[in-house]
């Protein structure tokens, strides 16, 4: 088949789709509960405020349009067809059509059909009466149409529809529209969205606020919108929000006051879901964050509760969690919807030196519970202290037994910290045909000739290397009074009485008397 | 009386293992290791004082090489036969609560160790049973007590005690902690006069007492604090085993670096023990981390042995070390020290013998792929009596995320203290880890052969060593949630 007419079929048999989809579409989009018959129910049946009754808009299913245009001079006074913005009268606030015929008769005028306006979604809370009657008692001039609706020359409303910047004239500074969104108090003329008779799709039309939009850092989710909400979620979030719209992000939406205080989303009307963001608090980017979280957790964890659930803190810890950890929902909390803020765990900064493992003393004695925070301390640090076997010790390489002796002589790490020097060195060594038998001589150490001489300073400086072969009794053959020869092993400096007062029985293994004469206690 | 409080306990442990009651829960592993190693132990020939050669009256010759000699005998070492132990353990550790009381919980350590076969002792593997803990703990309100066998972890090392601690912590950063009980040996998990028997002249022949204190501190956010101290002396309270003082601090001064630090006090020698100070400098960001290091060593010997009169002294060493990393998959360093040890006020015979020491070691790990990651190591030590040269390479290969291979390979030459001969050893092995789709379980295991050669001394033909091991680890309880989100 020619390649060019299987894509033209290709493209007919989308297009049809389209048509399909678009007016299967259509007919879906024309039976949504759009207009207000479906308000007050659903209203009612979610224990919201009643619906509005008295907003009423221009007409938008008259068959024959009315415009003041035509009917110019006819109508001197705007409370003539108006009333009820006089009385307050929602009923009235339009002329019958019934009163068309007075002049279109068929005879004087041609006949019309004019229905009136249709009651439209709206969350506006406006009556004209009221607002009247509060002008006056404010101590005002009595307002006249033309205050708001324009100068009616002749006779035609400049201003059909007051936008909310001529409101704001009075009402608020500044008057611009930036102003409107985000400094206004929206009960002023506004009802709550939930208690609104706006259906989905005008609530999903409504104007985002200016300082809603999203920045580079995103700091209106990051930092602004809390406060305000913690200030105004009554003045303003309310105005288009429900707290549904809040459990999209945040975890612990049904233990925030704030939250709510809001409506909840009413039966039938589904408000748009809000897209889960978390952006990076600026304070978590410090370096350290994650050493002095634990500080901050604990004085304001309400903060961290936003984003994170237990669950995703116990990425890193383990039980038990801390008790701002055990504080946060879980996640098989069936109120938490939002995904909250994820976290991978991630070994410390002071664990990406290659060299942590020789000084992690400092950092475990200092921090004790920050080790706890991820490693068990029982089995973790014991896996290595006590392993005390090569199987699967990951601290020493592979090949440690067989190379071990240079740095267990210079001390890299102290042996034994996990080793004990005779249970474990010593009885190794034995086994290795390291352990002197008799008099001592150069028969091990046979490099030096004349070892014996020159051992002293060898045994000063790496006394625990000779320690992990020699028992004691070897170096006292020569080094205590019942040695063959007597040599002192003390250095220059040997606090003797010091020695004698704190353990006079070592002193008695090579000292045949009391050295003090029975006075150095 | 002691093993019937430890069964009860054990059992009161498992017993909850099996059969956890409603808000009862344990949690812990159980963890099979095993080895097998060859050595080959040092023989000593005795030759007859006639066939020797004398050089002068102490030094002695034969086949050229020199031999001690005393009387009418003479000694010599040389290589013997190979032999092999293969040794196996199991370890049992495991932490229960929900008694009915919230906050208790009861911790167990335990260790069965077998002698399966070799003619070769490994240490410890002649003791059937180690109970490295078995206490009970009550954590509340900012209160932790623990009753049992337990162990401090610290300044001073680790200390281990069957008695009570008692930690109180009244806010983040700031804690105290008191202990007190029966001393048990250092590194072991027995009192000393059962734990070294046999093994040393002069036994510490009666049970010891300890007793000290930690105080934690956070001053700032910036500094952390740990005083510690603690006093060990004979049951009978006829002398003191040790007592000595530590202070461990971490700091980051001006949020520049990060300063760690440690310093005992041995108030027993009335001296400093061992200290140390870094100042880790990243460079770069963290691009480049500087480590530059000041050290002191003195070995520690408690106050029941000789060693600690033998005035041993300490070494000051110098460390300056990089870690490089330009990536997240490459990561290089380089670092070298210098050490110089304390007037030995000895005599010295002919030449004195080197006080100084060095040392070096270069490396880099390097993630090729998600799969495949290398890693090298160059490593140094020079000192009197002891030198080491020698690198070790591996390659570890992640077949699937639950199964990884590695190879590994080495090369070295040592000699050893004040003994003729350099030796040196080239081998490598292999290893595998796996987390099998049962239970959680983990195995691993791995051999190795190295085939070691002694230069420069005879009697000592080269010979090939190998080396294995397997380890089969089983989760009780739940993970808390490390498993699969670690990096």
């Amino acid at each position: 088949m020619n390649p060019r007419i299987l894509r033209s079929g290709w493209g007919v048999a989308l297009a049809l789709l389209g048509l399909i989809f678009v007016s299967v579409g259509g007919q879906r989009t024309a039976s949504e509960p759009s207009a207000s018959p479906d308000a007050a129910p659903r209203a009612a049946a979610t224990g919201a405020a009643a619906p509005l009754t008295h907003a009423r808009l221009r007409a938008t299913r008259a068959v024959d349009e009315f415009t003041h245009e035509d009917h110019d001079g006819l109508f001197p006074l705007c409370t003539g067809c108006h009333i009820g913005a006089e009385t307050g009268s929602l009923d009235d606030l339009y002329p019958e059509p019934a009163s068309c015929v007075t002049c279109h008769d068929g005879e004087t005028e041609e006949r019309v059909v004019w229905e009136g306006p249709s009651r439209l979604e709206t969350n506006l809370d406006f009556d004209h009466g009221e607002h009247i009657d509060e002008v006056v008692a404010e101590g005002d001039a009595p307002l006249t149409c033309a205050d708001c609706h324009g100068d009616p020359e002749p006779a035609v409303l400049a201003e059909p529809r007051v936008e909310a910047a001529e409101c704001l004239t009075c009402h608020e500074k500044p008057s611009d529209d930036a102003g409107h969104y985000v400094e206004a108090d929206c009960t002023l003329c506004h009802v709550a969205a939930a208690s609104s008779t706006l259906g989905a799709s005008r609530i999903a039309e409504l104007p985002t606020p200016p300082d809603h939009e999203i920045d580079a850092d995103d700091s209106f989710v990051a930092a602004v919108h809390g406060e305000k909400a913690e200030a105004r979620a009554q003045e303003r979030c309310v105005t288009c929000h429900v707290q549904d719209q809040c459990a999209d992000c945040h975890v612990n939406a049904t233990r925030v006051d704030e939250i709510l205080s809001l409506p909840g989303e009413p039966g039938g009307v589904a408000f748009p879901p809000l897209d889960a963001r978390y952006p990076t608090p600026s304070s978590h980017e410090a370096t350290r964050f994650a050493w002095y979280h634990t500080g901050i957790a604990e004085e304001d964890g309400a903060n961290c509760a936003t984003c994170h659930t237990s669950d995703s803190c116990r990425s890193c810890h383990i039980e038990p969690v801390p008790v701002p950890v055990a504080a946060l929902v879980t996640r098989d909390t069936v109120t938490v919807t939002a995904p909250g803020a994820e976290l991978i765990a991630e070994a410390p900064q002071s664990h990406e030196s290659v060299f942590f493992m020789e000084r992690h003393g400092t950092v475990a004695s200092t921090e004790e519970s920050s080790c706890a925070t991820c490693h068990e301390p029982e089995s973790f640090c014991g896996s290595c202290h006590e392993k005390q076997t090569e199987g699967g010790s990951s601290y020493h390489t592979p090949n440690y037994l067989l190379g071990h002796a240079a740095e267990a002589a210079n001390a890299v790490t102290e042996c034994s910290t996990c080793h004990n020097p005779v249970a474990f060195c010593r009885t190794c060594h034995a086994e290795a045909g390291l352990q002197s038998a008799g008099r001592l001589g150069p028969g091990y150490h046979d490099a030096e000739p004349l070892w014996l001489l020159r051992h002293p300073q060898a045994a000063r400086q790496q006394l625990e290397t000779c320690a992990s072969c020699h028992t004691q009794r070897d170096c006292l053959q020569c080094h205590s009074q019942l040695g063959a020869f007597q040599i002192s092993p003390h250095g220059p400096g040997f606090d003797a009485r010091a020695a004698y007062e704190r353990n006079p029985v070592v002193c008695r293994a090579c000292h045949l008397n009391d050295p003090f004469g029975g006075g150095g206690r | 009386m002691r093993w019937r409080a430890t069964g009860l306990l054990c059992a009161a442990t498992l017993i909850t293992a099996v059969a956890p009651a409603a808000g009862q829960d344990v949690r812990g592993t159980l963890s099979h290791t095993g080895f097998y190693a060859e050595l080959r132990p040092l023989a000593q020939d005795t030759i007859d004082r006639s066939l020797v050669t004398e050089i002068d009256p102490v030094t002695f010759r034969y086949e050229g090489l020199p031999i001690y000699c005393q009387a009418r005998d003479c000694v010599r070492y040389r290589a013997g036969d190979v032999a092999s132990t293969v040794s196996g353990s199991l370890d049992a550790n495991l932490t229960a609560w929900g008694f009915g009381v919230t906050g208790l919980s009861t911790t167990m350590s335990l260790r069965l160790r077998e002698r399966a076969g070799g003619d070769l002792l490994w240490p410890r593997t002649d003791d059937r049973v180690d109970l490295f803990l078995a206490y009970a703990q009550y954590a509340r309100s900012g209160v932790r007590a623990r009753l049992g066998r337990q162990r401090i972890l610290g300044g001073l090392g680790r200390t281990a005690f069957d008695g009570a601690a008692v930690l109180w912590t009244p806010r983040s950063g700031w804690s105290a902690e008191a202990y007190a009980g029966r001393s048990l040996a250092r590194a072991l998990a027995e009192p000393r006069n059962s734990a070294l028997a046999g093994l040393e002249s002069f036994l510490p022949d009666r049970n010891a007492w300890l007793f000290g204190g930690t105080v934690r501190a956070r001053p700032t956010p910036g500094i952390d604090l740990t005083l510690r101290y603690q006093r060990e002396i004979w049951g009978d309270r006829s002398g003191l085993l040790s007592e000595r003082a530590s202070l461990d601090v971490r700091a980051y001064p001006l949020d520049l670096f990060r300063l760690d630090a440690s310093a005992d006090w041995d108030f027993a020698f009335a001296r400093v023990g061992k200290a140390h100070v870094t100042a880790l400098v990243p460079i770069s960001g963290s691009t480049l981390m500087l480590e530059v290091t000041g050290r002191r060593y003195v070995p520690y010997f408690e106050l029941w042995t000789v060693w600690g009169f033998f005035s041993p002294v300490p070494y000051h060493e110098a460390q300056v070390r990089g870690t490089w990393s330009p990536n997240p998959d490459l990561r290089i360093w380089l670092g070298g020290g210098y050490r110089d040890y304390g007037e030995t006020a000895t005599t010295t015979i002919l030449s004195p013998l080197e006080g100084t020491g060095r040392r070096g070691l270069a490396g880099a790990t390097w993630n090729l792929s998600d799969q495949l990651a290398l890693r090298g190591e160059y490593r140094l030590e020079w000192s009197a009596g002891a030198f080491y040269s020698g690198g070790d390479a591996a390659a570890t290969f992640e077949i699937t995320p639950a199964l990884s291979v590695s190879l590994n390979g080495t090369a070295f030459q040592q000699i050893q203290e004040f003994r003729l001969g350099e030796g040196t050893a080239l081998g490598g092995g292999v290893s595998m880890d796996a987390r099998l789709p049962w239970y959680g379980l983990q195995a691993s295991g791995g051999v190795s052969v190295y085939r070691a050669s002694t230069e420069n001394r005879p009697l000592s033909p080269d010979w090939n060593q190998v080396r294995g091991y397997w380890n089969l680890t089983v989760p009780i309880g739940d993970d808390p949630g490390l498993e699969g989100a670690r990096r």
